[in-house]
């Protein structure tokens, strides 16, 4: 089936199989930071925006979202200039292995979008479906509540 | 103790940091290898079976289907699959397929093909015809008269006694036990049993393997261990080790669980067979019940003291469940007793004994921690149960009779890992502070035994001390090479297994510390069997302490090199010189750059490569230490247990790197946090583990605890790099027995099988209050 | 994973969608939000009905009924503005621990009842507002009350268009124990009160995942009935809810132990809606 799919403001036109996954679509298309972690919908691994919601990719059949937009975590930082979220990530220690970042960084950008002055608790509740074994959590909280703060000033510079 | 450090002891960003965040495709499953088959297996739906037949017949008439391989097909080679020094202190009881299978999951065929989805179509096709025997699905029951024996296979070595179902046995004893613990004035007996855990890292296992244009197989794994998986794949496909290279790339989390060798040899041997790349991917399912789990472990446990609050005497004795094979068996008992009773050194007895035994279960293998925390649960529960015989408060009575700077212990001579340690003095050992601040910050004094209730709830805190190792001494041989490049920067290859922790990292720190370079001047290259040299890999708290002993080693021999070029270079005596801040300069002001230095020996003056390869192997193994508190507020009316404040406080040495190590400290105590409270491994009658995705099986996510406070008490380890000794493991071994110390102040009830489950909770809490 | 999928249909109407599920029953499957799917280990499926393109996604309110259309995600439902101001915060904070934000921006209302899930806390909740649904099946559009869904012949399985709520002045208040805050329910009670001068004019007693699908416990709430609200009220909900508890075990917990905790949620649920009042 002929689907088309926009990805980080990119238009692509691609042929899949009807029962393909968007997780396998992304990952073929060479978006490798979109990753499997679990057949059960119960890690927040595969997260990516579907017209700016974090949705789960290996739930979601690449045919039904047909033309829609998808943000990946590649689309976030240009160039070397690191989204805030993913720079403060490095600075609070919020990335071991790194395998859920991807996942974290797209969630927490999701939540500052809605809402710009996240409390601990709004963090913890809108995160609490991107698990992470290494970090016990501490610093990715930390990490996105120092980017919505950056975010919130650069807006009202 | 201050320190003029310029990279060391400081928090910089992770080398890989910034590719982890843009989610570069750093992992064994972004490397696209074109036309790599799939690899997978079918397993056993029994957990005690013969194999009689398996007709494979209808599975190599897909199309797509390029070979089905069975126990006939391969060289039958008993190996284990732990990753360990050689010769593994593990029994050999392990085949890639064999006929017969042991717990299910177990592999029974491996299958390749051209795609997943006809993968399992040939994997439905297949027809095996079992002879299903009598499972031992409880570890009690492993050693009984009349037990089905497991490893009855001829060929498998290294089994303490496979007629019984006993894979390792261990005794040890220091004075006289039974006359020592008859002399105290308090004495409690009780039992302690911890169920096992899985490790859950968030990268399935996985590997892809194809041959070089020379016909050398190369392996791309996640592994903890990568020299130990080229050994061992050289022993199982009988292909000489010079023909196999392993390589490393990012990982995503491994907490032992990758410290075996487990889907390379899949993927390895479809790829000999065949010639073509395979790529092996588990699924979650099968990461859960056909990898490694965490050893089962039950204890005994005696503990005596008398009047001055001193503990006398302790005895233990354990019952440790390695599964269907033996992976890890003795070593991870012999930790439980020797990372834990050292703590106590006070004692005039200790015994230590007990038996791993064999059923027909997943293998447990190693995880964080190695047994420590098992051993902990029984030692510090106990000790605790003690203090309330003895009137005493808990933290004092732990307080009062455990280790401290400048003391030892008989233990560490008597038990090391598999064989004899070696004796150590604690050279740096801040458990006192620790312990200071960490029941300041949790507020034990006005808490303890206050009960403070909240509608139907309850408060209650509870503490636990641990000590861990800084790698496996006399063993564990970590190597570094640096060499130089003529822009004054550095490679660094270090066979040192970065798995998330940022060892990376921090060894590029003491790189930079010591050549006096800024961190981007040190460029890492690590876990490479060609090119890195050896490292025994991410396991045992080793990579600081062992590979950053070598590190630190290969760059002073650097720097000498490099001083004493200068010296002939710039005609100046070498003790006249000194190198700072990337400087070669004189007391008479000459200098020169280490750029310009190293353009001058590369290209036109006394040219030479400046570089040096340096090994390190401890002598000792300086324990870190912890004093860890925990707050729980139960809910009486329904059982649950929740999390208030976890507060540890550990003495790595000096932090080389303080937010890498807090990630250590912080991430173990989570999981540690989730073995307590909320990790449940249910099996099915017949051995089938149930709890096998993250849908059933729950880590603690983000709204599953109160708050975590955890800090670095700083101490200076001579021996340690930079005064370094460990974090890796030491988190996790205390939050079980904290948590359940607390929910004893809480509410006077006991528990002593972990995981606390709510339900057993209330029912404890109904059956007091009739 | 459904491994054998052939065939991908997004039917613009209502009656296509049943038309083709209907053509091949066995082999199909209705897609909605597509996390239920994720569960599913087939090789059966071949066909996937794509639900979503029936556009039955909004809120609305008719006469004295809010009317949701059965793709509405969770999440845009308890986020929507019309269900805030007839339910107050009822569903806003009930549904905030249903699965995580990735899966409510995904599950429907109608995929979560359609499946006739043990452990689904829409379920629940929307049976304590005495929901009905709007159905389509052979013999075309009828209205029928949410637990009847439950209780249909296996053989019967019409299509949900749409769900209905009448704002009829009960407060409800709803309370799930959970392992972890990731996790389904293992058992949740949801509860709802009409009072008039003081007492309970009528009832309705929610248990789910119990395991099974929830029911509403009919016996308890005729006992409700007339029940002056005061102190000892959330008690007496407590110990009419352990009586009469109907369940099972499994592996997520005992019986014994659902039935108290159901009735410890129903005493908490009681004595939030007192806090409403």
């Amino acid at each position: 089936m002929k689907i088309s799919l926009v990805i980080n403001g990119k238009d692509h036109e691609i042929d899949i199989d009807p029962g393909q996954y968007l997780l396998e679509v992304l990952r073929d298309l060479g978006y490798k930071s979109v990753r499997r972690s679990c057949n059960s919908a119960s890690c927040g691994s595969c997260t990516v925006l579907l017209n700016g919601a974090p949705v789960l990719s290996c739930s979601t059949f690449a045919v039904s979202v047909d033309g829609q937009s998808i943000e990946t975590v590649e689309g976030l930082s240009e160039g070397d200039r690191l989204h805030p979220i993913q720079e403060a990530i490095l600075e609070e220690g919020g990335a071991q292995c790194g395998y859920c970042i991807p996942g974290i960084v797209l969630t927490g950008e999701a939540l500052i979008r809605e809402n710009p002055e996240p409390s601990d608790e709004d963090i913890r509740l809108a995160l609490n479906g991107n698990l992470c074994r290494c970090t016990g959590y501490e610093p990715q909280n930390r990490a996105i509540k120092k980017a919505a703060e950056l975010l919130r000033s650069d807006r009202d510079d | 103790m201050t320190r003029d450090f310029e990279v060391v002891g400081k928090p910089k960003k992770k080398l890989d940091g910034k590719a982890i965040v843009r989610g570069k495709p750093v992992y064994t499953p972004d490397y696209d290898v074109p036309n790599a088959l799939t690899v997978k297996l079918l397993r056993s739906p029994h957990p005690n079976a013969m194999i009689k037949t398996i007709d494979f017949q209808s599975a190599l008439t897909i199309q797509g289907v390029v070979c089905v391989l069975t126990h006939e097909d391969i060289d039958r080679v008993p190996y284990s699959r732990a990753g360990q020094g050689y010769p593994e202190p593990s029994p050999y009881d392990s085949y890639l397929l064999d006929n017969k299978v042991r717990y299910v999951g177990d592999p029974v065929a491996i299958v390749a093909a051209t795609s997943e989805k006809i993968a399992r179509q040939a994997l439905k096709s297949i027809k095996v015809e079992y002879e299903v025997l009598d499972p031992i699905l409880d570890m009690e029951k492993s050693m009984a008269e009349g037990a089905p024996r497991i490893h009855d296979e001829a060929d498998c070595s290294g089994v303490f006694d496979s007629s019984r179902n006993i894979a390792a046995h261990f005794e040890m004893e220091i004075g006289e036990t039974e006359k020592a613990l008859d002399r105290c004035d308090f004495v409690v007996s009780k039992t302690y049993h911890v169920d096992t855990q899985l490790h859950a890292a968030l990268e399935p296992h996985n590997a892809v393997t194809y041959l070089d244009p020379s016909g050398r197989l190369i392996v791309i794994s996640s592994t903890q261990v990568p020299f130990h998986c080229r050994r061992i794949l050289a022993r199982i496909l009988k292909k000489p080790m010079s023909e196999i290279r392993v390589i490393k790339p990012r990982i995503g989390g491994g907490f032992g669980g990758k410290q075996s060798i487990i889907v390379e040899p899949y993927a390895a041997l479809v790829t000999l067979k065949t010639g073509q790349p395979a790529r092996i991917n588990y699924t979650r399912e099968e990461v859960s019940m056909a990898t490694n789990i965490r050893h089962e472990m039950k204890y005994d446990i005696r503990v005596g003291a008398t009047k001055d609050g001193r503990i006398r005497a302790i005895w233990m004795k354990g019952l440790s469940n390695t599964g269907a094979y033996g992976e890890h068996c003795l070593t991870t008992f012999m930790v439980s007793g020797s990372k834990t009773l050292p703590l106590y050194n006070k004692v005039d007895a200790v015994r230590f004994e007990g038996d791993v035994v064999y059923t027909n279960l997943p293998p447990a293998g190693a995880y964080r921690g190695y047994g420590a925390p098992q051993g902990l649960f029984a030692l510090d529960c106990a000790i605790d149960e003690l203090a309330l015989e003895m009137n005493i408060d808990p933290l004092k009575l732990k307080e009062m009779n455990s280790i401290r700077e400048g003391e030892t212990s008989p233990i560490f001579k008597i038990m090391g890992e598999g064989r004899e340690g070696v004796p150590q003095i604690m050279n740096s050992c801040k458990l006192q502070e620790c312990i200071d601040l960490g029941k300041k910050v949790i507020g034990w004094d006005k808490k303890r035994g206050k009960r403070l209730e909240n509608g139907t709830r309850v408060r209650g805190v509870g503490c636990a001390l641990a000590m861990q190792g800084s790698g496996i001494p006399k063993i564990d041989m970590g190597a570094a090479t640096i060499k130089m490049n003529e822009d004054g920067s550095f490679n660094l290859l270090v066979g040192a297994t970065d798995i998330g922790t940022g060892s990376d990292t921090i060894l590029a720190q003491i790189a930079a510390e010591v050549l006096t370079v800024p961190l981007e001047k040190i460029i890492v290259y690590s876990s490479d069997t060609d090119i890195t040299p050896f490292d025994v890999g991410a396991y045992a708290s080793s990579t600081t302490y062992v590979s950053g002993n070598a590190v630190k080693m290969a760059c002073e021999d650097v720097k000498t090199q490099i001083l004493s070029l200068a010296s002939s270079y710039l005609e100046r005596e070498k003790g006249d010189l000194e190198l700072v801040d990337g400087v070669v300069s004189c007391s008479d002001g000459l200098s020169i750059t280490l750029e310009e230095l190293a353009t001058k020996h590369t290209y036109t003056f006394n040219q030479r490569q400046i570089a040096a390869t340096a090994s390190y192997v401890g002598e000792e193994s300086p324990p870190p230490f912890m004093a860890t508190f925990a707050e729980v507020e139960v809910d009486m009316d329904t059982g649950k247990i929740d999390l208030i404040n976890l507060v540890s406080y550990a003495d790595c040495g000096v932090a080389l790197n303080p937010i890498q190590a807090m990630g250590q400290l912080e991430g173990a105590s989570m999981q540690g946090i989730g073995w307590a409270l909320y990790e449940d491994v249910i099996y099915a009658k017949n051995g089938r583990m149930l709890t096998n995705d993250f849908f059933t099986y729950k880590i603690p996510s983000r709204m599953d605890y109160g708050k975590l406070t955890c800090g670095l008490v700083e101490s200076y380890e001579p021996t340690g790099p930079f005064g370094a000794k460990s974090i890796g493991e030491i988190g996790i071994d205390t939050p079980i027995p904290a948590i359940a110390n607390a929910i004893f102040d809480a509410t006077g009830i006991r528990l002593r099988q972990a995981p606390f489950k709510s339900e057993k909770m209330l029912f404890e809490i109904l059956s007091l209050e009739v | 994973m459904l491994s054998n999928v052939s065939e991908y249909f997004r039917p613009r109407t209502v009656e296509e969608a049943f038309t083709i599920m209907e053509s091949d029953r066995d082999h199909s499957i209705f897609l909605s939000g597509g996390t239920i799917v994720a569960l599913m280990e087939s090789s059966r499926i071949e066909r996937i009905i794509d639900l979503k393109a029936l556009r039955l996604d909004t809120v609305s309110l008719k006469g004295d009924e809010l009317v949701i259309g059965a793709t509405t995600t969770i999440e845009s439902f308890r986020k929507d503005n019309l269900v805030r101001k007839e339910f107050g915060d009822f569903f806003y904070e009930s549904l905030s621990c249903v699965g995580s934000w990735q899966i409510r921006n995904m599950a429907t209302i109608g995929g979560s009842i359609a499946p006739k899930l043990g452990w689904s806390d829409v379920s629940a909740c929307l049976l304590a507002v005495g929901a009905n649904l709007m159905v389509y099946g052979a013999d075309g559009y009828r209205r029928m009350v949410l637990s009847d869904y439950f209780t249909l012949p296996a053989g019967e399985k019409p299509l949900i268009t749409h769900i209905m709520i009448s704002r009829d002045g009960w407060l409800s208040a709803f309370k799930k124990f959970s392992k972890t805050t990731f996790d389904i329910a293992t058992v949740n009670v949801a509860l709802s009160i009409k009072s008039e001068s003081g007492r309970i004019k009528s009832a309705r007693v929610v248990c789910g995942s119990r395991p099974q699908y929830p029911v509403r416990f009919e016996v308890v709430e005729s006992a409700l009935e007339d029940l002056k609200i005061n102190e000892v009220m959330p008690s007496i909900v407590r110990s009419l809810v352990f009586d009469n508890f109907a369940g099972g075990s499994n592996m997520l917990a005992s019986f014994e132990y659902r039935k108290h905790l159901a009735s410890v949620m129903a005493q908490r649920a009681a004595e939030r809606i007192m806090e409403m009042m």
